[in-house]
């Protein structure tokens, strides 16, 4: 599944480690969702779009 | 900061894991010297179930642990276990029958060992597959 997420935390300047602080996760876990490697849960995909001010659907994309 | 963070981690592990393992380690000295020092006999049973008690706490907090761990490391996890219980207990089922044809002579601790293996390799299988060092 892609998603924005690389997109939008370098448009807040932070790195994967900042990120994974926010979100109270590992750097891997971010790095592995980042490269598609990793679906998250539901509840870290809300926290994820929370952060961002986004939606889940603006987030993630399913069908690529 | 990361240091800290790492230090952390492992003075979790050490109170988490710790006086589990040294009740592990103590429970089985025990058995050991209790053993060599009984005639065989129906007691044999009880001093071998010991360590018992020290392995159940050693599982509680083994998923203590996971429990507490991110939800990609659990899933690294999960999936390692789940790769190497397979895989150890197929191999493990081969030896035992090639050891009833009286083809290859096996003993208990080789199924550690290969318990031990298949759980590594499994672990650098699932680590690579989420790229979980990157």
């Amino acid at each position: 599944m892609n998603n924005r997420i690389r997109e939008l935390r370098g448009n807040q300047g932070w790195s994967q480690a900042e990120l994974a602080d926010r979100l109270d996760v590992s750097r891997q876990t971010v790095n592995a969702i980042e490269t598609g490697k990793y679906d998250p849960s539901l509840p870290l995909a809300f926290a994820i779009a929370r952060l961002f001010g986004e939606t889940i659907e603006t987030l993630f994309n399913p069908d690529a | 900061m990361r240091t800290v963070l790492a230090m952390n981690r492992w003075k979790r592990t050490l109170i988490d894991m710790g006086p589990v393992t040294l009740f592990y380690i103590a429970s089985v000295f025990i058995a050991g010297a209790v053993s060599k020092r009984m005639d065989p006999g129906s007691l044999c049973i009880l001093v071998a179930m010991i360590p018992l008690p020290s392995i159940v706490w050693m599982a509680f907090a083994e998923m203590r642990r996971l429990r507490r761990r991110d939800e990609l490391r659990q899933r690294v996890e999960v999936e390692a276990m789940t790769i190497a219980f397979s895989i150890s207990l197929c191999v493990i089922v081969m030896l035992r029958f090639l050891d009833l044809f009286g083809a290859l002579k096996t003993t208990i601790p080789v199924a550690g060992l290969i318990m031990s293996i298949c759980w590594a390799g499994a672990q650098f299988w699932v680590r690579l597959r989420y790229r979980y060092w990157a």
